[in-house]
């Protein structure tokens, strides 16, 4: 048994496989020195293998978009500069059927959610970026760096609507027929998966993104079966959009609160150009303390024109520190 | 069919048989023929110890050798082949002036019987002085030694001309001429030319040895020296690819010929300008290829300490696992990697340094090697000698320290028994009386990393016949077991590897190499397979009352 185990929480749109996405991912975390302009050095990568820290990944993104993976995969690490053109957006992004909300509820959580991260402002892409090779595959996502407004804005619209399948825990039914209650799914998996981490460390570490870190609040928030978390991270997340943290609130609060009951310590990264999180970055002040534990927000700027690539985050040193020191590792 | 048992392998190595067997087996082996040596007059005959001194050298088992020719030397006397095999050994371990001594003890023997025997090592002997003298002038750069070395060359090739000691006198007597001093014998163009027929014949009257062929490279890498407007060097290399593929050129044959290349003809792999240094390229090319090791002595390592990030990406082309800031890390730590000699200088193994504070000691550094290299049942501490090579290359001459006192110790259990031998270590702790300048120990891994085919485990030591070495490639951290108290690697170690820091990605301590073996049994499951084991760091603290 080691003394601690991470759970990865992976974010929105379509992805490639599970082993391919978690590939991507430590490497994200593992890479010496990245973008030293950003980030001088030193900024060593913190490889979870040679800390001697379990990791599990905790995967949904075949609930809305299936299982028929992408089996031929370039080679994502060189290829930075690639550019998601909207010609062959749902390549990349995966394509989702649109909801149909019962209520104005509903309906103004969808509009509202869209509108205000939509008018966050994002850094331009510039021309000379655009002719860069063009992405075809879902794990592009991850690394990508360079997007054009429209595609940047069809994103956004995919973000509030696998938010709303979650959060108003709607049936999703996919191509193939097979049906979800989108919530219950995603919290039945993350327990599942903190569960199998628990069986290999003593204490755990949750590192989530994007719509990731909604069902991670959620689970420590309102599950009764969760799971004692020594340190929740939430790199580029929802969660300080209003609407958002309407449909989260626990029973009988008013306001969206600290989970104290099962989680130490809450470290939220952002980058202010960060679409996802720029509507509202800061949780302190939205998430009310509770037995003397408050969020740690952590400003975190990468690079790009598209602020919400998870490596991108990974790439970061206040997030490294961070994060090694939660896991017990040295660093630099 | 294999021997398994320690008996069939003593009674195979006395038939000149050696089938590659487990290291502890061949060491239990060894030990057995030594012992029954012990009591007078009884046991084995000076046949059976020359058969199994000379196939352990076929197979660089240096140790080994030196163990049988002293057992037979301290009860039976001076035999004049297992005293040349016994200065063999002694001089592959690195106690060049122990080795001359034996060798002066081997001639007075012969002019006190009359024994044709000895007569008939003496060719040999002559080279081994040569080779002593050779190796004492890389290390302290007194050219007499090198004037010395060719006269024992010029001897040998007097009563045996043939390639071998031709092209030895052919590279020191060079090298004499590159400081202004060369001045008996036939020019160096004929000798060299001589050198190259000889090797030539050699190569078609005796196919099936491969030290013609360097022979050949290396009369042309003189050659190039000599006429540098005739263009040799492609020559040169050439033969030496020649050489390199030849079936029976292994491990041994290369670093002899790259060590030469390297000592004498000063070959730098990151000067390729010059025909040495393209040479060395091949052969540190070869070298990781074939061995996945890196080797470099002191004066390589501060050479290319201080190469360019441009050079070292050419010199590390193909590593993918290692980047420039690996080397450089590699380079600024193995400073605190010593080896460990008896009296007489025979290397024993290897150990380390690190802070004292690691093992909740109160000193500045502590020593850290295993109890089957110093501890009561091997190298008693008293006589133990520690030399950092880095230190000694800047003194001119090895620097021993001595051991002032044992910290700890903690004697070897068997290779892969965890749940039956918990208290078993194989580590000795201890403080020495003086340490080189400035150092500050190597820093210790904060964890015991997980296995898997990506995490890494890198050894850096000492082999009994060589410089410090570095295993790069295939370096594979395959298992920890359960009470994470030793781990399994695959990574190429050689004997004299025992006492290495074993390091995780991060040149950070994780565990102390103690053995390895073929056979070596699972730390989790049934079965045996390849493997190397250490010791982790975190077991000796706990075993010190030290760490979580």
């Amino acid at each position: 048994m080691r003394k601690y185990a991470v759970v990865f929480v992976h974010g929105l749109a379509k992805k490639p496989p599970p082993e391919k996405l978690e590939e991507i991912w430590r490497w994200g975390l593992s890479r010496p020195d990245p973008q030293p302009d950003t980030f001088p050095a030193p900024n060593p990568g913190i490889d979870l293998n040679t800390q001697g820290v379990p990791g599990v990944f905790n995967y949904y993104a075949d609930v809305f978009y299936g299982d028929d993976y992408e089996t031929e995969f370039h080679s994502y690490y060189e290829a930075e500069s690639a550019v998601v053109q909207l010609a062959n957006f749902y390549e990349v992004a995966g394509e989702l059927t649109p909801p149909q909300p019962a209520n104005g509820r509903e309906r103004n959580f969808l509009e509202a959610f869209e509108r205000k991260v939509g008018a966050q402002p994002t850094p331009p892409t510039p021309p000379s970026a655009l002719p860069g090779p063009a992405a075809t595959e879902p794990g592009q996502l991850e690394i990508a760096s360079w997007l054009p407004g429209p595609v940047k804005q069809a994103i956004i619209k995919k973000a509030a609507m696998e938010a709303y399948y979650f959060l108003f825990d709607k049936e999703y039914v996919r191509k193939d027929g097979k049906a979800f209650r989108v919530r219950q799914e995603l919290r039945s998996r993350l327990l599942d998966s903190m569960q199998t981490a628990l069986k290999q460390g003593e204490k755990l570490v949750l590192v989530t993104h994007s719509m990731g870190t909604m069902v991670a609040y959620d689970v420590l928030r309102n599950c009764s079966d969760c799971p004692q978390v020594d340190t929740l991270f939430t790199l580029g997340s929802p969660l300080g959009v209003q609407e958002v943290q309407d449909e989260l609130v626990g029973e009988g609060q008013k306001q969206v609160d600290f989970p104290a009951a099962t989680l130490g310590r809450w470290i939220n990264v952002y980058d202010p150009l960060d679409p996802v999180c720029g509507a509202d970055p800061l949780f302190a002040n939205d998430y009310t303390p509770v037995a003397g534990k408050k969020v740690e927000d952590v400003e975190e700027g990468n690079w790009g024109s598209w602020r919400h690539t998870i490596t991108h985050y990974f790439a970061g040193k206040e997030y490294r520190s961070r994060f090694a020191k939660a896991i017990g590792a040295a660093w630099p | 069919m294999k021997s398994h048992s320690s008996h069939d392998i003593a009674a195979g190595l006395k038939e000149g048989r050696y089938d590659d067997p487990p290291p502890h087996l061949l060491a239990q082996a060894v030990q057995l023929i030594a012992d029954e040596l012990a009591p007078a007059g009884a046991g084995v005959g000076k046949e059976g110890i020359r058969r199994a001194m000379d196939v352990l050298r076929c197979h660089r088992h240096f140790h080994h050798m030196h163990l049988l020719g002293a057992a037979w030397r301290d009860t039976q006397g001076c035999d004049p082949v297992i005293q040349r095999l016994l200065a063999q050994a002694t001089v592959e371990l690195g106690a060049f002036d122990k080795a001359d001594e034996l060798l002066d003890e081997a001639e007075a023997a012969s002019g006190a019987s009359n024994d044709l025997e000895f007569q008939a090592q003496s060719p040999d002997c002559h080279a081994l002085r040569g080779r002593i003298r050779k190796q004492k002038f890389v290390l302290c750069g007194d050219v007499n030694l090198l004037q010395e070395a060719a006269a024992c060359y010029q001897k040998l090739y007097a009563s045996r001309p043939s390639f071998f000691p031709g092209v030895n006198i052919l590279a020191v007597r060079t090298r004499l001429q590159g400081y202004g001093l060369d001045q008996a014998g036939e020019p160096l163009a004929t000798l060299a030319r001589s050198v190259m027929k000889q090797a030539i014949e050699a190569t078609r009257s005796n196919p099936g040895d491969p030290w013609a062929l360097a022979a050949a490279s290396e009369a042309c890498l003189a050659l190039d020296q000599l006429e540098p407007e005739v263009e040799w060097c492609d020559k040169a290399e050439l033969w030496l690819h020649r050489f390199l593929g030849h079936k029976g050129t292994g491990p041994f044959e290369v670093e002899s010929y790259f060590r030469q290349v390297r000592e004498l003809w000063q070959g730098d792999s990151l000067y390729t300008a010059h025909c040495a240094g393209r040479l060395a390229a091949v052969l540190e090319r070869h070298v990781m290829n074939t061995q996945r090791k890196w080797s470099a002595d002191a004066k390589q390592m501060q050479r290319v300490s201080r190469a360019s990030t441009d050079e070292l990406e050419k010199n590390f082309s193909g590593e993918k696992s290692f980047t420039v800031a690996d080397v450089r890390k590699m380079l600024d730590l193995s400073p605190n990697v010593g080896c460990i000699t008896d009296v007489s200088g025979v290397r024993m193994g290897t150990g380390f340094l690190m802070p004292g504070v690691v093992f909740g000691k109160p000193f500045e550094l502590v020593f850290i090697t295993n109890a089957h290299v110093i501890g009561k049942a091997a190298l008693p501490w008293q006589q133990a000698r520690v030399t950092f090579e880095i230190e000694s290359v800047g003194a001119g001459n090895p620097v021993p320290h001595e051991v002032q006192e044992v910290l700890f110790t903690s004697e070897p259990g068997k290779l892969g028994h965890v749940p039956d031998a918990p208290g078993k270590l194989d580590v000795t702790v201890c403080v020495l009386r003086s340490l080189p300048k400035g150092l500050s120990g190597l820093p210790i891994a904060g964890n015991i990393p997980l296995p898997s085919p990506r995490t890494k485990a890198f050894v850096v030591g000492h082999p009994l016949a060589g410089p410090l070495q570095f295993s790069l490639q295939d370096s594979v951290l395959l298992d920890v077991c359960p009470k994470e108290r030793l781990v399994h690697y695959r990574t190429p170690t050689d004997p004299g590897s025992s006492g290495s820091p074993v390091f995780n990605d991060r040149w950070e301590v994780l565990a102390l190499h103690h053995a390895g073996s073929q056979a070596c049994p699972r730390l989790n499951g049934q079965g045996e397979y390849q493997a190397n084991e250490g010791i982790t760091l975190q077991a000796i603290q706990r075993a010190m009352g030290v760490g979580a």
